[in-house]
């Protein structure tokens, strides 16, 4: 169901709701503008979703658990651009590995797509994951460095490209 | 109600997880050489048997691509402190980074397996069939692929490597201590500084060649340094000292500096050229078989599996007849 099927229902729960988790958000926040922005973002998120009727039967519930993950992806991509920036600072040669701030921002946002990835799996599974992709160790290397066998390097890299794959904008 | 999971998704159609869990598995067993004659065989019915097994494959490979534009050592460093943490302590550090209290670091991953060079001038071989990584002192990463020799020699005014034999794959490095200093590789042809980045350079007896993945290089060929050429990101450019010209992009260098020759759609006498560099001795292909067409990722450390393979994938029959003298031919020829 598309958002311009039923535009008066979301104008509805815009109306009724949006105070309401303002409200929700800068307490939980404690910052006015933050929350500001991620209400927007949830109701945003609400017209572009192909499961937005669902949301009218809960409304406040689908608000808040959208709001919360907004709240995490964006503090996500914070710290990951952070601890890019911060590395790419340690680099004396401003030209760094990525000269354009396009490149650099495409880079950050592959970054935070893969680091949203491997919070869905283990933590040994990830450090599997970045050692092979991000650092060309032989599974033999890792299972070494993990002190696991073969199978369950194997089977952690598996599970890594798998939650990987749909973190891709299509 | 809570938002419905995010579901598979490959160039816009969703995709069974079944599908994706074999797509990830045979990219995995590829990239650890474990794909023998038989499961190769597999792996082709298997993407042949259904239009989402093809397309799960294309989106594996593609997202996996993806991975290999950015820089290892940065890359590694920025995720190794905040990936794989479970959910709910990863929330409450990433608010905290959010609201700048900072990231906890330091949770000390081991450095990466290349190899510091701590001296500034050290002489480095590889013979054939061999690859080698390692680290310079200024952070730069130096990947010799087969039969390949460097001079590096680092004197305070510029770094430079000096390609002598083979190719090389760099990704330079920033370290303070070496501001202001170029990058550069020579080869008997000319110069190419580095303007950034990722870049390769072969040599070879028709003269140099290089290939720029990301940022740029000028090129100075050594008998007329004032015809100076730059080579941008994605392209490429032959030199010899008395000029350069551009010419296609060589996307070969990013696959073995990653340990992979890549197959795709290729002739059998093109591959087995290809790999026959990095084996010694001969390594002979039938006419009446040279035409052939297939495709894979290969693992390059173990050329003598990818040969043994080649008969269940293809009708050839390979003989060696010592391990410096192979054929490949008609699956009857005697």
């Amino acid at each position: 169901m598309s958002a311009a099927a039923s535009p008066d229902p979301l104008h509805q729960l815009y109306a009724s709701h949006h105070g309401w988790l303002h409200g929700w958000l800068r307490r939980k926040l404690g910052c006015p503008e933050h929350a500001a922005d991620v209400a927007q973002d949830t109701f945003l998120r609400l017209i572009g979703s192909r499961d937005a009727l669902l949301a009218l039967c809960e409304p406040r519930a689908w608000l808040t658990t959208t709001a919360n993950r907004l709240i995490i992806d964006r503090a996500r991509r914070h710290a990951v651009e952070q601890a890019w920036l911060n590395e790419l600072a340690a680099l004396a040669d401003p030209l760094a590995g990525f000269a354009s701030p396009e490149e650099q921002l495409l880079a950050a946002e592959a970054l935070a797509q893969i680091a949203a990835a491997l919070e869905a799996v283990p933590a040994k599974a990830g450090e599997a994951f970045l050692l092979h992709y991000l650092d060309g160790l032989t599974h033999a290397e890792i299972g070494e460095r993990l002190g696991v066998g073969p199978r369950m390097v194997r089977k952690y890299l598996v599970q890594c490209l798998v939650a990987c794959a749909p973190a891709e904008p299509t | 109600m809570t938002p419905p999971a995010p579901r598979l998704h490959a160039t816009g159609q969703p995709l069974d997880e079944a599908v994706a869990d074999a797509a990830a598995e045979w990219l995995t067993r590829f990239m650890a050489g474990e794909v023998d004659a038989g499961e190769r065989r597999r792996w082709q019915q298997w993407r042949a048997a259904h239009p989402d097994h093809e397309r799960a494959w294309q989106h594996i490979e593609r997202v996996s691509a993806s991975w290999q534009g950015l820089p290892p050592g940065l890359a590694y460093r920025t995720l190794a402190p905040l990936a794989g943490r479970p959910a709910r302590p990863g929330r409450r550090q990433l608010l905290a980074a959010l609201f700048g209290v900072g990231l906890a670091s330091g949770l000390g991953l081991a450095a990466s397996r290349s190899t510091p060079l701590r001296a500034l001038h050290a002489d480095l071989r590889t013979a054939t069939g061999e690859q080698r990584r390692i680290e310079l002192a200024d952070g730069s990463l130096l990947t010799l692929n087969t039969a390949s020799a460097v001079d590096i020699r680092f004197d305070g005014e510029q770094r430079l490597v000096r390609l002598i034999a083979g190719e090389i794959h760099v990704v330079t490095g920033h370290d303070a201590r070496f501001a202001g200093q170029p990058f550069v590789v020579a080869t008997d042809d000319g110069r190419v500084r580095a303007l950034g980045t990722r870049f390769a350079v072969a040599r070879d007896d028709a003269g140099s060649r290089v290939d720029v993945f990301a940022h740029a290089v000028e090129i100075s060929p050594a008998g007329r340094p004032e015809r100076t050429r730059i080579v941008g990101a994605g392209e490429g450019a032959r030199f010899d000292a008395d000029d350069s010209r551009a010419s296609a992009l060589d996307p070969r260098p990013e696959q073995w500096a990653a340990g992979q020759l890549h197959a795709d759609d290729v002739r059998l006498d093109d591959f087995l050229a290809e790999l026959g560099r990095y084996r010694s001795g001969i390594l002979r292909c039938d006419p009446a078989v040279a035409g052939l067409r297939f495709s894979g990722v290969f693992p390059l450390a173990d050329s003598d599996r990818i040969l043994a393979m080649l008969p269940n994938s293809l009708p050839v029959q390979v003989r060696f007849r010592t391990r410096y003298w192979v054929t490949v031919s008609t699956v009857d020829a005697r």
